[in-house]
């Protein structure tokens, strides 16, 4: 009777520690907050070294009775807390998810390009995809490289069409450097005077009859033909993105200083149809294939013929807004054939000799602030320059 | 240049309305900026004087439309008395008067113009004065010819002679003349002047004299139709600041033939209008003959320059719808312009006439072909691009400045390079300056981004909390001090002017004004001198906490990033923290710590500066072998020593 009371005794115990860890489970699986927690808790409860194993691996040795009655308990408890971690993994899978996806997104912090460097950049991109060359230049210009030398002589009307910041100079006669164009003959070169403007500036650059160039901050990229050709001999595909200036009352579509794009090609047989197809494919590639391009003749002195070129409004898609005075077309840059002066200038100029006669050339000038205010919609020129960064950072 | 429909129509058919008309215009010749009613207000390019007239764009427009154009026949006759029996001109300078022509017309009665008259005048903006004035500024208008026309009985003569002297000479210095508009010009001996025997009557090809002026009391007039010299009209005209219709149109050159053409018409039509005699002949001073200009091109020539295909025959007739005589010799066609296109000189002219008349939207798509060069690599253009990369990956924004600021800049900002010079400049502080500012703000070209930087930094102050922008733009300076060697520059160079590219960033936050955004101004110029080679620069900051630098950004090419192998044995970071008295540098400490660590040194960090107190990570490596926790610790044990030397304190 000793043996079965005992058996007794066990068949207690063991069914009383089925009880005793069930109750702590559900106590502790209330608590368990995490993934890891319950990672512990599944170790704790069902792992190798388990109270509940324990017991289970116990199992055979005991009686078939012992077994009868405590197996079914034993596994109905393992069965149990599995159900009870998969039901918490669940709730706590659901937890970890359970927000508003409707918030608002948080901009990490990012820096921003100016818009015109933006411009520039999509401008010589699609440049230099059709193998043109990018070159500088400076901005401090001489009057014979802005002007002379490109065709339009002084006191021409056509002149007229630059309104030019001059710099004051106060050069040393004996700096002068000579016209480029000079006499190769030293014979030949007249004693520099002092120019006639007034008694402390006296010019600088190239000597004339007492003409002296004076500096000036360039009008245009074009002089930078010439500065590119110095060292350059066709076939050449240049574009030179610059800052000019223009000696004008600044409001919303004027600024003293704004950007260029000058572009040029040399090379035998260069026609006026590929400056019209180049233009017109590179209006497309910026601005999009359904944007059009018109072409109207106009007047620039370094080339013959001169054009024209606008393109849709894309303000109003063409259809006429004050934008486009209600034409549906805005201009965007003057272009032209470049003049056989020019070419001859450039050929002097340069240290490779070739024979201008030989070779034709297209030249166009783009304004890029006038290109993004179009691009962005942006309605007044001085933004750009302002540095306000409300402006700058919309980009 | 204002072009009314109905006086158009009175030398050619016209079948289109205004707009229309405009638009054929603006694809062949000019844009119109505005139509109103039937006026088109059109650009009339510089290069084509032949159209600032009536005559000359009808003749456009018959080029445009295949329309010839008919011109009215003088009727006049003149009487048998010689106008030379009255008036002797003398022209002093030829060069700048080539050509004078003069007529007398004696009787005339000075009346209001007719309605007809009146309308034509006003339909291009002018005021109608009286019928010979009129008749004066409507030949103007008409065929592009300026004329004037003197009262004669104010002319003065010398010693009481019969004979009127017309004097065409520069003006003496100190001489003054009662302009037409009333204002007084004060003329020098570079200008040309009309004068009678005793004062100037009139400024040459620019303005009438009021004391000669045709009024209602004048009987007898002389008439004058003349060529002067372009440029000197234009240099007259500027410094008189007297634009009129007579000098725009001088200035643009002139057609020799339209001298003598416009004094009949105007002749012609005071006889008609005003009554009175035509005197026999033309007194004239100076022939000008048209230049025969005559221009050889091939039609292969043109194709090729066009890009298109353009029949011999077509070519031929746009060419002859403009008034050009064409002969073919051989395969050249010789084209001679008429006298009023002086703007046909050359072979790409006649390409553009043809073009233009053409249509440039016909021509076909042909994209550029031909050998392609390999372009040259230009330093500067990749550092600058390298540079802007790298400061917006340090999260600064990017600005543009004007390129000019005023006295009160320069004045104000401490410009580092340029103080020791200014005295040698005087009074621009080593800045070029501009001859013809528009306003004070706009007396210099910058010299340095800096000064535009901060301006920008307080305009931003309201809005945000950190600023961080940076600029890359160009500068210039005069090299002429005596301080600074003359340089001599290649044939063309700019001479006596440095320009650079610069690279100017500056740094402001409200919160934090210490030394943590003087180390992130620094950190960032570091970055940069990593990779580059940077000789003057500025690191600098304001009293109110805005920390900058500045240099030049150089041509040199970029200094390669080369890779360091990973480490294969993990390192040993240990932290300290210190005290130090104020006088010890941080350059000191990494002193220090880079000897005691010798070849196992991997790197310092500053990660916290409070008052005195620095707390900082030393990370070791050995390459070859995982190093030993005790091996550190006698570094460090050696660090602290020599701190200590220094006067620091070591936290615990």
């Amino acid at each position: 009777m000793v043996e079965g009371e005992l058996a007794f005794n066990l068949h207690y115990s063991m069914l009383d520690k089925l009880s005793k860890i069930k109750e702590s489970a559900l106590a502790e699986i209330k608590t368990t907050k995490n993934a890891e927690a319950l990672q512990n808790f599944e170790i704790k409860y069902l792992g190798r070294k388990s109270k509940l194993n324990e017991i289970l691996r116990s199992l055979s040795t005991l009686s078939d009775e012992e077994k009868r009655q405590i197996g079914p308990e034993a596994n109905a408890l393992k069965k149990e807390l599995e159900e009870m971690i998969e039901t918490k993994r669940k709730t706590l899978a659901k937890t970890a998810v359970d927000f508003d996806f409707s918030l608002p997104g948080l901009l990490p912090k990012i820096s921003h390009k100016h818009p015109l460097t933006q411009f520039l950049e999509k401008v010589e991109d699609v440049f230099v995809s059709m193998g043109f060359e990018v070159v500088d230049g400076p901005e401090i210009e001489s009057d014979e490289y802005n002007f002379d030398l490109l065709n339009i002589p002084k006191e021409h009307p056509a002149r007229d069409m630059w309104d030019t910041y001059y710099i004051k100079s106060e050069i040393r006669p004996e700096m002068n450097s000579g016209s480029p164009l000079r006499s190769e003959n030293p014979k030949s070169e007249t004693t520099p005077t002092y120019s006639p403007y007034s008694p402390t500036s006296w010019g600088i650059g190239g000597d004339k009859g007492g003409q002296k160039s004076k500096l000036l901050l360039r009008t245009h990229t074009s002089p930078v033909q010439l500065r590119a050709m110095k060292t350059r001999k066709p076939p050449v595909r240049i574009i030179v993105p610059g800052r000019v200036f223009r000696h004008e009352a600044t409001d919303a579509g004027h600024e003293k200083n704004f950007y260029q794009c000058e572009g040029f090609v040399i090379d035998k047989g260069v026609s006026l149809a590929n400056l019209v197809s180049t233009l017109k494919i590179f209006v497309k590639r910026v601005f999009g294939e359904k944007v059009e391009a018109r072409v109207r003749p106009s007047y620039f002195p370094f080339v013959e013929p001169g054009i024209e070129v606008d393109m849709n409004c894309l303000i109003c898609n063409g259809k006429g807004c004050s934008a486009c005075k209600q034409s549906g077309w805005v201009e965007i840059l003057g272009a032209g054939m470049i003049h056989p002066k020019v070419l001859e200038n450039m050929s002097k100029l340069g240290k490779a000799k070739w024979n201008p006669k030989d070779y034709s050339g297209f030249a166009f000038g783009l304004g890029i602030d006038r290109f993004a205010m179009l691009y962005y919609g942006i309605n007044d020129i001085r933004l750009f320059y302002s540095g306000d960064l409300r402006f700058n950072c919309q980009f | 240049m204002l072009l009314p429909l109905k006086w158009l129509k009175d030398y050619i058919k016209v079948n289109l309305s205004p707009k229309q008309l405009a638009e054929v215009l603006m694809f062949s010749s000019f844009e119109a900026e505005g139509v109103q009613e039937d006026v088109l207000n059109l650009n009339v390019t510089p290069n084509r004087s032949d159209c600032l007239s009536i005559l000359g764009l009808a003749r456009e427009v018959g080029a445009l439309t295949n329309q010839k154009v008919s011109f009215p026949q003088n009727k006049f006759r003149e009487a048998k008395t010689a106008a030379s029996e009255f008036l002797e001109v003398k022209v002093q300078d030829s060069k700048l008067c080539p050509q004078y022509c003069a007529r007398i017309i004696k009787g005339v009665k000075i009346t209001k113009s007719p309605q007809w008259l009146r309308e034509r005048l006003e339909s291009v903006g002018l005021r109608p004065i009286n019928n010979v004035v009129d008749i004066t500024n409507f030949v103007l208008f008409e065929l592009g010819q300026p004329l004037h026309a003197f009262s004669m009985q104010k002319l003065k003569t010398k010693n009481q002679k019969s004979k009127i002297d017309i004097i065409v000479r520069k003006a003496k210095k100190g001489e003054k003349i009662l302009a037409l508009d009333e204002k007084v010009c004060e003329l020098d001996d570079s200008m040309l002047v009309i004068a009678d025997a005793e004062r100037p009557i009139a400024v040459a090809g620019i303005i009438g004299g009021e004391e000669a002026a045709v009024d209602e009391k004048t009987k007898d007039i002389i008439l004058e139709s003349a060529i002067f010299e372009p440029k000197s009209v234009r240099l007259t005209s500027k410094s008189l600041g007297a634009r009129t219709d007579s000098s725009v149109r001088f200035e643009r050159g002139f057609d020799p033939a339209l001298t003598e053409m416009a004094i009949n018409r105007a002749a012609d039509l005071i006889a008609g209008l005003c009554g009175g005699e035509v005197l026999g002949g033309i007194v004239r001073v100076g022939k000008v003959r048209s230049a025969k200009r005559t221009i050889k091109i091939s039609v292969e020539e043109i194709k090729f320059l066009i890009g298109i295909e353009i029949s011999e025959k077509r070519t031929i007739s746009i060419l002859k719808s403009l008034g050009c005589v064409v002969k073919k010799i051989n395969k050249n066609l010789i084209v001679t312009p008429p006298s009023y296109r002086l703007d046909l000189n050359l072979p790409a002219d006649i390409v553009e006439e043809v073009a233009r008349l053409y249509g440039y939207n016909k021509l076909p798509e042909n994209y550029l072909d031909g050998e392609l060069y390999p372009p040259g690599k230009d330093n500067l253009l990749e550092n600058i691009k390298f540079i802007r990369a790298e400061m917006l990956k340090m999260g600064f924004d990017e600005v543009y400045n004007s390129s000019f600021y005023g006295e009160n800049v320069v004045r104000t900002f401490r410009f580092a390079s340029s103080e020791a010079k200014a005295s040698h400049y005087g009074t621009n502080h080593g800045h070029l300056e501009i001859e013809n500012p528009m306003s004070p703000e706009e007396k210099y070209f910058r010299a340095s981004l800096l000064p535009s930087l901060l301006k920008d930094i307080e305009l931003n102050e309201n809005n945000f909390d950190e600023i961080k922008i940076f600029e890359i733009g160009k500068v210039a300076t005069p090299t002429f001090s005596p301080l600074i060697p003359r340089q001599i520059g290649e044939q063309g160079e700019i001479e006596g002017v440095k320009e650079e590219l610069h690279i100017a960033a500056a740094i402001f936050s409200k919160k934090e004004k210490d030394v943590r955004k003087y180390r992130e101004i620094k950190g960032a110029f570091e970055k940069l001198s990593e990779t580059m080679s940077v000789k003057d620069f500025i690191i600098d900051f304001t009293q109110n906490g805005i920390y900058y630098f500045e240099f030049s950004v150089s041509s040199q090419p970029l200094l390669k990033t080369s890779f360091k192998p990973l480490p294969k044995f993990p390192g040993i970071t240990r932290d300290l923290s210190i005290i130090v008295p104020k006088q010890v540098k941080w350059s000191q400490i990494e002193e220090i710590v880079k000897k005691e660590a010798g070849n196992l040194f991997q790197g310092v960090e500053l990660f916290d500066i409070y008052e005195n107190s620095l707390a900082f990570h030393i990370n070791f490596l050995h390459p070859e072998r995982t190093l030993k926790s005790e091996e550190v610790d006698e570094i460090i044990s050696k660090i602290i020593k020599n701190l200590e030397n220094l006067g620091a304190k070591i936290r615990k």
